[in-house]
């Protein structure tokens, strides 16, 4: 890889960026994720921005009013701004998936790799990987939520307990496929180190499939965590995260329906952006698998 | 085949040890102590002291460790902390619901799924492909309880015409009782499983559509559904198969949540109630017993591509 990249190989790996950008951008559906979550990261990021008075600001005397022109998506029980609580909890959501995604992306790829390499460790990382994905993710992460603390980190601990062992096994079978290349061999027959190997040779070959996974672990650790604040185990109240607003949406059903409505609609536009891109992104990155 | 199942039978074994050893200790590093939690703020400490000694908390972890494991081999999970009977009590109490909601829900999203996945594979391209696909993307990106909540907002408070709490059983309540309770957890929790089987079906039946076998079979003049049914789906089959075994764990998650949103009182609520209360033996046997199911279904379906195809029993690779 730094060989090329120094010499003739470093206008070819610019066309082949060029090219796949331009696959992506051809496919139209792709764009439309791409937009949407643009759009959601936007709102997240720039959450103090469009509601400067923050998510907490409390007034019982404007308890469950309708969706107006001051308050677009109502107030809830306690008189809270229901859009503020919303912009605010994608910002949360999105916060705790790409932690998420980022720390299972660096454990899972470790992992993968060194049981993909070293056939010696295999068996016990593997093993240990299996046992985690046999318990239902819900069920492990409500489980190891009971033996922490209820915040945001504990949260980001759980969920990545439940997705590194799937970034892992993604990693440790592109590793295998990459071994048998010939470029391994030569690289081995000039004495190259295992760790070289691993981070100059095996790493760049195995980013595409990795990557693709976690766009998926993007998009489910968002559902995940909203389910573990829905069932009252996730992130502690008042903090708004999509899936608690909704917790406290299920009290007011009856008498409220924008509670339910709006944060729903965000949670799975939210969801879906992701998805698409990710979808996009395999298209592009891992055309086989299609 | 023999040396094959033995593989996956040792495979089985360290993965329930490992299993095991996790549930354990996971149980064990939490924050709260049980014994204070269950004698409530009054207590002084020489009570709480008491009961941890009964309850054997202040063993050495391993020796704790071993106890459990060889009671739980002969089947004995303790007693639940809060709930005033044992952990297979419990269990065996909560089960039912669980089980209907989840069978039923997984029959609706195989009736709702596999053809839409096979009309799509022969339409590939087409609209009809188009707006499934949309469909299971879209479903793909909503969680169970949002469609919990959305049926809950319909059905029972805009029209008023479905229970949207509470569970009845068959024998005491008869068959429309009992379904009128069922039927919005079902459809909310089928709604979560029929997407990624419906894209499963896709392309797995694309891909079998694809190959020289089938042009044959058209070339023979035989019917269309036919081909579908008996060359195609037989095929693509296996595939499904696989990811109907792996979305049981997604199955039991889902009814844990569904069953706290409709309060239905089964395992899923029990977990979260058992988890809300850091009630030990409680979490760690149904951690264990759902994770035991989830392998042994898994080990099944592995077993069973033996008897459904014949390549794999003749070569004993999977």
């Amino acid at each position: 890889m730094k060989n090329t990249e120094k010499g003739i190989g470093k206008e070819a790996i610019r066309e082949s960026r060029k090219l796949k950008l331009k696959i992506f951008m051809k496919n139209k559906l792709a764009v439309v994720g791409l937009v949407i979550t643009i759009l959601i990261v936007f709102l997240g990021v720039f959450a103090d921005v469009i509601c400067p008075e923050g998510p907490y600001v409390m007034d019982i005397a404007k308890r469950y009013i309708e969706p107006c022109g001051e308050y677009i998506f109502g107030t809830d029980k306690m008189g809270r701004d229901v859009f503020a609580r919303i912009v605010y909890g994608i910002r949360i959501s999105l916060l705790v998936g790409a932690v998420t995604t980022l720390v299972t992306f660096i454990f899972g790829m470790v992992l993968g790799m060194i049981a993909g390499y070293f056939k010696k460790v295999d068996n016990i990382i593997m093993r240990i990987c299996e046992a985690l994905m046999s318990i239902p993710p819900v069920l492990m992460a409500i489980a190891l939520m009971s033996a922490l603390e209820p915040s945001i980190t504990s949260v980001i601990m759980s969920l990545c307990i439940v997705y590194t062992p799937q970034i892992a096994r993604v990693a440790r079978g592109a590793t295998i496929a990459a071994k048998e290349n010939t470029y391994i061999e030569a690289a081995t027959a000039q004495g190259a180190s295992s760790l070289r190997i691993l981070l100059h040779h095996i790493a760049p070959n195995i980013l595409s499939p990795v990557i693709v996974q976690g766009t998926y672990i993007f998009a489910t650790a968002i559902i995940l965590e909203a389910s573990l604040s829905f069932l009252g185990a996730g992130i502690p109240a008042p903090a708004p995260s999509l899936g608690n607003i909704l917790y406290e949406a299920k009290e007011g059903i009856f008498t409220a329906n924008w509670l339910t409505i709006y944060p729903g609609i965000a949670m799975v536009l939210t969801v879906l952006g992701i998805n698409i891109l990710g979808d996009g992104l395999r298209d592009v990155l891992d055309p086989k698998s299609n | 085949m023999k040396k094959y199942v033995g593989k996956r039978i040792f495979s089985v074994i360290v993965t329930l040890f490992v299993l095991s050893l996790f549930i354990f200790f996971l149980t064990h590093s939490t924050a709260g102590d049980p014994a204070s939690n269950m004698l409530g703020s009054d207590a002084t400490e020489e009570q709480v002291e008491q009961l941890r000694e009964e309850l054997g908390l202040n063993d050495p972890l391993l020796t704790q460790y071993f106890n459990w494991i060889a009671d739980a081999l002969k089947g004995d999970f303790g007693d639940s902390y809060f709930r005033k009977q044992s952990v297979i009590e419990a269990i065996g109490e909560c089960i039912t619901p669980t089980l209907e909601l989840a069978l039923y829900a997984e029959i609706l999203a195989i009736i709702i799924s596999i053809p839409c996945g096979i009309f799509a594979a022969k339409k590939k391209g087409a609209a009809t492909d188009l707006g499934v696909s949309a469909f299971a993307l879209v479903g793909l990106s909503v969680p169970c309880f949002i469609y919990g909540l959305l049926l809950i907002l319909y059905f029972g408070v805009d029209l008023g015409v479905l229970p949207v709490s509470g569970y009845k059983t068959i024998e005491e309540y008869g068959t429309s009782e009992h379904f009128s309770y069922m039927v919005l957890p079902i459809i909310s929790l089928a709604l979560t499983q029929a997407p990624l089987l419906t894209r499963i079906t896709r392309s797995s039946m694309v891909e079998v559509l694809s190959l020289d076998y089938i042009k044959t079979a058209k070339a023979k003049g035989l019917k269309g559904t036919t081909i579908l049914t008996k060359h195609a789906f037989r095929n693509a089959f296996n595939t499904i198969l696989t990811v109907l075994g792996q979305s049981i764990g997604s199955l039991v998650a889902g009814a844990a949540v569904i069953e706290t949103l409709f309060n239905i009182p089964g395992m899923g609520q029990l977990v979260v109630n058992a988890v809300l209360k850091r009630d030990y033996p409680l979490i760690q046997g149904l951690v264990l017993v759902i994770s035991l199911v989830y392998i042994v279904i898994n080990f099944t379906i592995d077993m069973l591509y033996g008897v459904i195809d014949p390549r794999i029993r003749v070569s004993g690779k999977s």
